[in-house]
This record gives structure tokens, sequence and C-alpha cells, in this order.
């Protein structure tokens, strides 16, 4: 279908459209990765090695556990000193730290479990907008006058009873339902649909989330959707239903149309998914996907991502022995997920794109194939998370182009697997914020087409080499 | 995974080499050996206490061992273990077990290298006493302190090898797989004479190094090398309670320590009717024994050498020689058989008629003697015994004669016998002693017939230069050891693991990769390393370890 012609086209609008943004962003880049410097240290420490970003992701995994500052220091001492943890090398640079603290262990104990507790609080508040609703409605305020959209999500234990399924929709609920008064009036923003956005989890709403038995996950399901479906017409709020790891997205994608197969909920409008590009079938079934939408007249928001289980998706393959179910290779997620993107957009008559990426290349791309298939402002938006590429938000927004911020909600304890996730994102060497704000790509290394071949080390620049993605 | 376990020695261990041989054509080595001999010497009777948790015990009994060469010399003058010694013997090995097991494997391969340094130092004096105590030929004895030197050395390895955590399928993310072996606890050790050093050695070494205590009972013939053995190990810096030595009468107290509900397990090496008796009594669990005891036994053989027509004599009559006779055929793996095929009978007979009647028997001290006494009295009674019925019921080939020496030690000269009923009792029974059997065969498939029809599988050879033959002998011969045109006895540690199947014993090879095993347990410990979804990428280094 594609010509080559169009293809140049668009390579080279997406590269204009690169240069653009990186020059735009410019003015917003004095800051770092992140908001905070010691943040920024701490980030850039776990980036230096392995074995030690591995060391402290454990520690922070376990640190709302640990009730005293004696055990808060203990650990530490022992997550940096541990033999071998998984990669078998042993720990050179901080066991010496580690060693004084179990030297002077009375001085040292009390200093070190507040050192962990600012860091770990100051990690937790990069990523997590607040607690309790109220606390986040004050950041959201703040940001919707600045210029944003956004969507809130809610942080929660994973559900293995039916009270739990039963109180996380008791809280969505209440989001939907009282989240929208404890906002200020609405600002001035760019048309793209209703103010109030919740991003929902569907194993949360159910005990057994189950694709052995997709009849009877979808029945539950569905009994606690519907309430929320019925108070998200009411109260006109947009639901998007969120996508976790593989195995849950075929069931989770036929929940979503069974729902809205049932008569109540036909042709609901303000209802979104998401679609993960790091998927080896991902273009072959968003296809399907979109036939089924066009096939029913229903409107949709289709939020592409790369997808947040990577690491994840690694393991569990190995050890079910399965074939690794995402690409391997970082450029193969981009190119996807810039194919998948294509396919979005010249279905804009059908679905509306929600591009949900911090990498300036993705976006790019996005941009011109909004220019290149005509797709009109209101079906085209941008999405990003809380506490990250700060810039590169800001740069859309002054753009005119509407950015949504997904807003987590909720306790450290609960939210401890996002957490984990933001950092294995931003301390990965393969994330483009790595590749951007720590190491320092230039533009032109980081705006390669994902979609050729890399560049063979001889033909880069000798200043180019350094730090650009393997 | 624990600290101590992953401790090594200070330098690399150096592969497994054996220990050389000495080399009697060296002028030196003779007259170091007749130093030791005379050395020794000037210590008999040598008192031979009980060891219990590090002290030296005697009792008012004793039991005497004689030079089997020489009856009236006694070597050593022996205390003798009661029930309560057992019992005391138990307790202190029970109560330094934990410390012992917690001791990684790299100190204990430590010590018993250090052990075996020592016993280098002491060889021919090791030597020397087995000469004396169980009349063995000098190459015997220096043999003997050999494969003993082996055994440490090469288990001293095992222990490393298996003593180190094994990552199973390393590949696998998100999860620690490990495999270790554990020590299974108290472990009785129960030796035989025949190999006075080197099997006593090995067991207990083995017990040892897996990270068991142990309580050696030695034979009632040989306690002296024994007792050194385990003062050795003591020197080596083996801490007080690992290791306890019993001398005593296997009546009395190895009955005690083979019914003990504390013993874990018993290794013994000896008789046929004792073994059973013991893997017998081994099944019982008394009241507040929670554990079934593991034993492993090695019980002879009725090992045979079928020589076919394709045969080399020049050389088979050599090996087939000194496999009979070698140490009066009181090993294990000693030939007692031959079947020989009907085209070379005649000769292959004539030929070991006049290879016998050259050998030379003696003293075992003569560095010319080639057959030297048997173990005692009773042995060499119940020998002459199966002679006289050879001389009734089969025909005999050779039948020597030991003349004067009759009256100074038990000696028992080679006899060769023809027979041709398979199922006689000179082809059935273990005689273990210099009595050798011949029975001819029509073809190599009856010949095989003959060799497997016996409740033993311990260790067999063919003379041949058919390969066909030999690639049959490969598959249908049942022994544990089978030997291809050489002698069948003197099985080296690491190169030839030695041990049977069948009424031969139970458990695995000797010297081999599977013996420690015996002496643990294997347990397997799974650690999800995932935490939120999050755990290393990197993959543990390949799993080369063979178990
Ligand atoms: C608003 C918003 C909502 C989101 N909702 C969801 C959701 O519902 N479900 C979900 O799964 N994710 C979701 N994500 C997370 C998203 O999937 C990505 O993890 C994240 O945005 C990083 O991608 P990037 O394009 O920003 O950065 P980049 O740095 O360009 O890409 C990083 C991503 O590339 C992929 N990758 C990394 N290493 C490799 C490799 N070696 N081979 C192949 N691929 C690799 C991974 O997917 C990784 O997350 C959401 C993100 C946003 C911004």
């Amino acid at each position: 279908m594609n010509t080559r012609k169009q293809e140049a086209t668009l390579e080279r609008l997406a590269a204009r459209h690169g240069k653009r943004l990186f020059r735009a962003m410019a003015r917003h880049e004095s800051r770092g990765l992140t908001m905070d410097r010691a943040q920024d240290m701490a980030m850039n420490l776990m980036m230096k090695d392995e074995d030690l970003r591995y060391r402290m992701l454990r520690f922070v995994d376990v640190y709302p556990a640990l009730r005293s500052q004696a055990s808060i220091a203990e650990h530490l001492e022992e997550y940096l000193t541990a033999g071998e943890l998984e990669t078998g090398v042993p720990p050179t640079r901080l066991s010496d730290l580690a060693r004084s603290i179990g030297r002077h262990r009375g001085i040292t104990q009390p200093a070190i479990a507040m050192a962990s507790r600012l860091g770990i609080k100051q990690m937790g508040n990069q990523f997590i907008a607040g607690n309790t609703p109220g606390e986040v409605a004050r950041k959201v305020s703040k940001m919707e006058k600045r210029g944003f959209l956004f969507s809130l999500d809610l942080l929660g234990e994973f559900v293995v009873s039916e009270s739990q399924a039963d109180d996380y929709q008791r809280r969505y609920l209440e989001m939907i339902e009282d989240f929208e008064d404890e906002l200020g009036p609405a600002p001035k923003q760019p048309a793209a649909g209703p103010r109030m956005n919740l991003s929902i989890k569907l194993s949360s709403q159910t005990s057994k989330f189950d694709p052995m038995d997709p009849e009877g996950t979808s029945r539950d399901v569905r009994r606690r959707l519907r309430p929320l479906f019925r108070a998200a017409r009411k109260k006109g709020a947009f639901l998007n239903i969120d996508m976790e790891k593989r195995e849950f997205r075929d069931l989770t994608l036929r929940i979503i149309l069974d729902l809205l197969d049932e008569e109540e909920f036909r042709g609901f409008p303000h209802i979104g998914t998401v679609h993960q590009a790091y998927l080896r079938d991902a273009e072959e079934v968003l296809q399907g996907f979109l036939a089924e939408l066009s096939k029913r007249n229903q409107p949709m928001t289709i939020r592409l991502v790369k997808g947040a289980y990577w690491d994840s998706e690694q393991i569990w393959a190995r050890q079910k022995g399965w074939q690794v179910p995402v690409y391997t290779d970082k450029r193969e997620t981009d190119a996807c997920f810039e194919r998948c993107a294509e396919i979005l957009m010249k279905n804009h008559k059908v679905v509306r794109t929600a591009i949900a990426s911090h990498n300036v290349r993705s976006i790019a791309w996005a941009l011109a194939l909004k220019k290149a298939y005509d797709v009109p402002d209101t079906a085209l938006e941008f999405q990003m998370l809380f506490g990250m590429a700060g810039p590169i938000k800001e740069t859309l927004r002054d753009m005119g182009h509407p950015v949504r911020i997904y807003t987590p909600c909720g306790e450290l304890i609960p939210g401890m697997s996002y957490l984990v996730r933001r950092i294995l994102e931003n301390t990965s060497n393969e994330s483009f914020l790595r590749q951007r704000f720590t190491k320092g790509a230039s533009p032109m290394t980081l705006l390669a087409n994902p979609k050729l071949p890399p560049r063979p080390e001889w033909a880069k620049p000798a200043n180019m080499g350094k730090g650009a993605v393997k | 995974m624990n600290q101590e376990n992953t401790k090594t020695l200070e330098s690399p261990l150096s592969d497994f080499r054996n220990e050389p041989q000495t080399d009697f054509s060296l002028e030196v080595e003779r007259s170091n050996f007749s130093n030791a001999l005379k050395s020794v010497a000037t210590h008999f009777p040598q008192d031979v206490s009980i060891i219990i948790d590090g002290r030296e015990e005697m009792t008012s009994e004793r039991i005497e061992s004689l030079d089997p060469s020489d009856f009236r010399q006694i070597v050593a003058s022996s205390a003798a273990a009661t029930s309560d010694h057992v019992d005391k013997a138990v307790k202190a090995a029970r109560k330094a077990y934990p410390e012992w097991r917690r001791t990684s494997p790299g100190e204990r391969a430590n010590i018993i290298l250090r052990a075996a340094e020592l016993m280098r130092e002491r060889k021919h004096e090791l030597s020397a006493i087995a000469v004396r105590e169980a009349g063995k030929p000098w190459r015997e004895a220096d043999a003997d302190v050999e494969e003993a030197i082996d055994f440490l050395e090469f288990y001293a390895r095992e222990a490393l090898r298996l003593g180190a955590p094994r990552r199973l399928q390393p590949w696998l993310l998100g999860e620690h797989n490990d495999l270790v072996y554990t020590p299974l606890g108290v472990v009785g050790v129960i030796g035989p004479w025949n190999f006075p050093v080197a099997i006593p050695t090995g067991m207990t070494t083995a017990a040892l190094a897996a990270g068991n205590t142990v309580i050696l009972k030695p034979a009632e013939q040989t306690p002296l090398v024994a007792w050194l053995v385990a003062r050795i190990f003591h020197e080596a810096g083996l801490p007080d309670g690992v290791l306890n030595f019993l001398p005593g009468r296997g009546e009395v107290c190895g009955e005690r320590l083979v019914r003990h509900p504390d013993v874990n397990m018993i290794v013994f090496t000896g008789s046929r009717e004792v073994g059973l008796r013991i893997i017998r009594s081994a099944a019982e669990t008394p009241e507040g024994q929670h554990f079934v005891k593991r034993v492993v036994t090695e019980m002879g053989g009725k090992n045979a050498i079928i020589v076919d027509s394709s045969a080399d004599l020049d050389s088979a009559v050599p090996d087939i020689l000194y496999s009979a006779f070698g140490f009066s055929g009181q090993k294990c793996s000693a030939c007692s058989r031959l079947i020989v095929l009907e085209d070379l009978y005649k000769e292959c007979l004539d030929r070991l008629r006049e290879g016998a009647a050259a050998l030379k028997i003696g003293r075992a001290s003569e560095p010319s003697t080639q057959v030297g006494p048997v173990i005692d009295g009773e042995a060499r009674d119940k020998i002459l015994g199966y002679i006289e019925l050879g001389r009734k019921e089969a025909r005999t080939i050779h039948g020597g004669d030991v003349g004067g020496l009759a009256s100074e030690g038990f000696f028992v000269a080679p006899h060769i016998f023809e027979s041709n009923r398979g199922d006689h009792p000179l082809m059935r029974e273990e005689i273990f002693g210099p009595v050798l059997t011949v029975i001819k065969a029509g073809n190599f498939s009856e010949a095989l017939d003959i060799a497997n029809d016996t409740p033993y599988a311990l260790t067999g050879g063919v003379q041949s230069r058919t390969p066909s033959n030999l690639r049959r002998a490969r598959q249908e011969f049942e022994v544990g050891n089978l030997y291809l045109n050489r002698t069948i006895t003197g099985a080296i540690v690491g190169r030839q693991p030695f041990g049977g199947y069948r009424l031969s014993g139970i458990g695995s090879k000797a010297g081999g990769p599977d013996y420690l095993k015996q002496f643990m347990v294997s347990r397997v410990v799974s650690e999800n390393m995932m935490r939120h979804g999050m755990a290393s990428l990197v993959e543990g280094p390949p799993d080369n370890r063979e178990d």
C-alpha cells in the first residue's frame, strides 16, 4: 500500500518535526531527567551497572515493609554486600559503604534509615502524584492550569479476593463521581473528550482474571464494570482500559467488545484502550480489533504504547518454555510502534489515536503521519507519564497539541510495582530518556529511522557513536 | 547462599593425579623399604587403642594380630571395644556432627589433603606394617598405601566439586534453582583386612569429605595399620569426635554399630554373609529412629577370565596367574574361574601349569616372594578344605607344596583344578585363596554363559584378539569391572572406579564420580527472584557440572 515515495516523504517530515521538537525542547531542557538533582544522582548511580541497579531496586522494593531504622540499615547493608544476587558479580563499589554501616551501627543506622526514607519518598513523589484523591486533585489542578489534560490511575494491590475487587470498584466509582468536583472550574483546553478521564485495570475487577476461562472472567469483570460505565455516562467521564501482561491482552479486548455488545453500552463514545507495540503480533491484532470496531461502528480512543512489562514478559516466557512474545531488539519495538501508529492514523475515521511515548522520534513520526493522513486535531492526542519528560510535554503543549498526563494516585506499598516499573524503565539502557538526558546522545542519533538497519560503526561521525543505541 | 560453602582452598587445586608406584628397581627405594620393615618391627607388639572424641583408651581384653608369614610374631595388641564403647563413640560422633557439617567443603578438603601429605611421608612405614600385619608382599602393600593416598586426593576434590551449589538451568530468569548436597549424619565404616590401608581410608575419607562424622571399625586381623590411619587423620587436623576409632570383634561392636539407632549409614567391605545381614538389619527402624539407614556394601565375587582361541598366551598366562594368585587370591577382584575355548585349551593349561609351578612362595617380607601367606589360620583351613574337595572331585592341574613354611605361617600353595561342572562348589563359592578352577567351553557364547552363571558380578576378563568377541563381552559379560586383555585386579582410583552388582554389593563405584554422593542427600532450593516484575535479565554462567 505504502509506496516508497510516500515513505520517503513521511521520513522527511518526521525528521523535520523531530528537529523542530529538539530545538523547542532546548528551552525547557535546563532540567535533567527528573525534576530533582538528588533523584538524578540516584538514578545515574543505578544506571552505572546492572548489578547495582538490581540491588538498589530490590532494596526499594522491600523498603515499605521495613519497620525500624535498624532493619532499614541492615537490609541496605545486606542488599549491597550479598555475595551474589543474580549476576554473580561480586559487589565492589558499595561494599565499603555497606561495611562502614556495619562498623558504626549505632551512629550510622539512623542516618542511613533517614537517607533511605528520603530517597525513596522522593522517588515515590517523583512518579506518584499523591496518596489521597485530595492531594492528587491539587496536583491535577496545577497541571490543568499549565495546559495539560489528565488520566487518573488508582494504584492498588494485586487483587486476589472478591472483597478487594469490590473495594477497587468502589474506589473507581468514587473517582468517577466525585473527583471532578474537587478540581476547580475547567480551564480552557484543546478539544479531547471529557475532562474527567480514568484509567482502569481489568485484573482489579475480579479475583480470578483467568485467560483460560474467558467466559467466566468476562462475566465477572462486566458485572463490576457496568456500574462504572453507567456512572461515567451520567457524569460524562472517559474510561480507559489499560493493558497489562501479554497473557491478559486477548481477554481484555474481548471483555471490552462483550461489554460494548450489551444493548445499554452500544456506541458508548468515551471509551479507550491500549495497544502494546512491543508484542510481535501487535500489527495483526490491531488490524483485527479495528475491524471489530468498524463492524460495530463503535467509537474508541486507542492509546499506543510500547509496553511496560518487557522484563517480566521475557522471564515468564523462559520459565514456561514459551516463545518470547516481545521484540528483543529495541529498534524492532520502535519500528512496530511506528507501523501501528500509521495503521491507527490511517483509520482516523474509526478511531482516535493517543500516542503515549516520551520518545521524540516516535512523537515526530506521529506528527508526520498526522500531516500525511490529514488527521484532524480532535483525532490525535499525546500522553505521557506523571513525573517524566517535562520538556517534551511542555514543547508539545506549546505547539498546541493535547497532552494528557497519566497520573497515578495511591500509597507507596500498593504502588510499588508501578514505581518499580518506572525505575526499571528510566534506568534501562535502552530507554530514550536515558539516552537523551543521561548519555547525551545527539538528536541525529535519536531521530534515526528505527525501520532501517542501524548505521554501521564506520559510517557514524566520531562524536555520534558515543552512547548511541546499540 | 551459605558463605562458608563457597570458601575454597587458598590456591586452586591441581587436577587429580594418581600417586606414583614406588620404583623398586632403584636401590635407594629397596633399601628404604627394607629399613622401614626393620624399623617397624622394633615396636612389635604395638598397643592399639580405641579413639573416642580424640581420647585414646585401652581395654583389659585384647585382640592380638599376628604376622601371617610368621605366626609367632605378635604385631599388635589391640583394645577390644565393647558395645558401651560403640554407644560412647556414636554419641561423640553425633556431638561433633553439627560443627563438621558446617565446616566448608574447602576446609574439609584441606584436612584430607594434609592427611594425604602425611601418608605420603610415611608411605613405606605404612606399607611395611601392611606387609607384617596383613601378609602382603612388597608391591601389594605399596599399592595399598598408594590407593589410600589416591582416595584422599580424589575425594577431597569430589567434596569441592559437589560442595559448591549447582545452579540448574541458569538461563532461566527470575528464579534460582540450586542443587546442593548435604551430609547424612553419623557413618559407621566397617573395613576389611585385605586392603587394610586403602579400603578403610577410602570409605572413611568419603564419609568425612561429604561432611559426616565417622566411627571406623577395622578388621580384627589388621587393627594396627588402621589405627595409624586414624592417627594420621587426627594429626592432619580433624577435630575431636569427627573420626572415632573402634577396634574390636565384629560380633560385638560391629553388630552394635550396625543396629545403633543414631547411625545413619553403614559402609561395609567384607563377606557376603555379613553384608547381607547388615542390609537386613538396616531395614529396621526402631522407635525414635527417623530415617532409613543407608547401606553400601562390597561383598566379593567369583570372577572369571575367558580365554578365546585368538588369545595371545604369552601375555594371557602371566595375567591369569597374577589375577588368580597375586596376594594369594585374597582380593575380591581375584580370578577364581578360568574359561578356556577348546582350540587353545590344552596349550593354555600346559603353560599355566608351568607358570604356577614357577611361582615363588615365601614370607611377605622377602622381596623375592610372589605368593605370600593367607591372612589367618581360619582362612588357611577353609582354603585347604576346598583344595581337599578339588583333589577328590576334580582333576588337579597343579598342586604346589609349601614345605617347611607350613610350620611358620599361614601358607597355602597355589592350586589349579579342572572341572567339567559349572555348578561345582569350586566354580560357585568364593574361596578367597590361591585356588583357580578351569573349565572348557565349546565356543565364545558358551564361555559367556558360564562366566555369567554366578550370583556375583564384580570383575571379569577376556583374553582375545577377536574384535567381535571383545565387543560382545562389553555388552554381555555381566560384571561391574570388565578387563580386556589384561589382569583383572588392581583397579586404580579415578581410572577404574571399582565395584560390582548382583550379590557383589550395593552402592556405586569407589574412586568414581558417584561414590561421594552416597554419603549425602541432595536438596534443591528454589528462590523466586522476581519482585514486582523485576529481576535481573543477566543469565548465570552455564552449568557445566556433571553430578
Ligand atoms: C500515558 C501512558 C500510558 C501507558 N499505559 C500503559 C499500559 O496500559 N500498558 C503498558 O504496558 N504500558 C503502558 N505505558 C508504558 C509504555 O508501555 C512504555 O513503557 C513507556 O512509555 C516507555 O516507552 P517510551 O516510548 O516512552 O520510551 P522508549 O525509551 O522509546 O522505549 C522504551 C520501551 O521500549 C521497549 N524496549 C526496551 N528494551 C527493549 C529491547 N531490548 N527490545 C525490544 N523492546 C524494548 C519497552 O517496551 C520499553 O518500555 C504507558 C505509557 C504512557 C506514557
